[in-house]
């Protein structure tokens, strides 16, 4: 077994089983976090396949070995953000209107939101707008700390911080709409 | 701490990124604000959702489409370079073409050329004293250069190309 810094200094000079070796160790990895974030599996798997070959391209670039599952993570958010961008298919909700995304799930059809919790959650991610999206995937579902967010998302801290929180308090609104609605502030 | 401060930190909170003294002050609060801890509570089942959602496994060959991708764009380079080369070789051909037979100076620069090698060619004959054939000499001797280095460029190009010809479609075909 090698270690990955050994992995990546053999790509680095070249080595095609090392190449292999890497990708088949963190295609997964990418996997996670391109399907969160884009919700299909084709979509997804062609991602992976795009920044994998961005990663043999570009490794020669990444000095500090350690640092390529956020490097990887990088590349795959930057593809995902691209792709949801270039199709028209799941347009990107504009910040400005995250209101209104929580004001149009508090109607009458909230109801079925809350039916199958486990299958609803993807929907309700999904629904998320991109920006929030993002870091919630890189959060929740891949574990990234929040400053190796920032650094992959290309945010200041304190915005990981708030839209993180964001992107969970819309989750909960989303997902259990039936919670009472007076925030008492103290 | 107000229940608004504690509300805006809950997420940081719950990921344990806070330092020590806020964290304290809000485990301080939740323990005497039932509103707030209800809010933790509903934040941390939605994270707990998120987190044990189900990524399905990664079916595809991904080494094997990355290889055959990159070998593809390698290949579109070197047909892109060869052309580049073959145009570029063209026009210089073409050129010099054109110099030699349209233009006094071209007529002129191939004539001082071809004395300078008949020239070089009679030394060289009376060296290794051989009979002078030194006008025929320096066209044969020209156009086989030529002729030459043409193969060797094509040779290399197509080879090139041939080489890299057989692989294996994209996934998803
Ligand atoms: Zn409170």
């Amino acid at each position: 077994m090698s270690t990955l810094q050994e992995i990546i200094r053999a790509c680095q000079h070249g080595s095609t089983e090392a190449f292999e070796q890497l990708v088949r160790q963190y295609q997964q990895y990418a996997f996670k976090i391109a399907y969160g974030i884009l919700g299909s599996d084709r979509d997804a798997e062609d991602t992976v396949q795009e920044a994998f070959i961005a990663v043999y391209r570009q490794i020669k670039s990444l000095r500090n070995e350690e640092a390529f599952p956020t490097w990887l993570g990088k590349i795959v958010t930057n593809l995902c953000f691209r792709k949801v961008q270039n199709s028209g298919k799941r347009p990107t909700v504009p910040l400005d209107s995250i209101e209104d995304l929580r004001i149009s799930n508090t109607g009458p059809e909230e109801a079925y939101l809350a039916l199958e919790l486990k299958q609803d959650v993807h929907n309700a991610l999904l629904n998320l707008p991109l920006d929030y999206r993002v870091v919630v995937v890189l959060r929740d579902i891949q574990g990234y700390s929040y400053s190796e967010i920032a650094d992959i998302a290309g945010i200041p801290l304190g915005t990981v911080k708030s839209r993180i929180h964001q992107a969970r308090t819309l989750l909960a609104d989303l997902l259990q709409p039936t919670r009472n609605e007076e925030e008492g502030e103290r | 701490m107000l229940c608004h401060d504690v509300r805006e930190n809950l997420s940081v909170f719950l990921d344990d990124e806070l330092p020590n003294d806020l964290r304290d002050s809000i485990v301080k609060h939740l323990k005497q604000c039932p509103e707030c801890l209800a809010e933790k509570e509903r934040l941390s089942r939605v994270t707990g959702l998120v987190r044990t959602l189900e990524i399905p496994p990664l079916e595809s060959d991904v080494f094997s489409y990355v290889m055959a991708s990159i070998k593809q764009k390698d290949i579109d380079k070197s047909y892109h370079v060869f052309s580049v080369m073959l145009g570029l070789f063209s026009i210089l051909a073409g050129g010099v073409v054109t110099l030699v037979y349209f233009s006094p100076l071209g007529q002129a620069i191939l004539a001082l050329f071809g004395s300078t090698v008949k020239n070089i060619i009679d030394v060289g004959s009376l060296i290794f004293k051989i009979s002078s054939r030194s006008t025929v000499g320096i066209q044969g001797w020209s156009i086989s250069l030529t002729l030459f280095f043409g193969f060797l460029l094509s040779y290399y190009g197509l080879r090139k190309v041939l080489n890299n010809t057989n692989l294996g479609g994209p996934l998803h075909e």
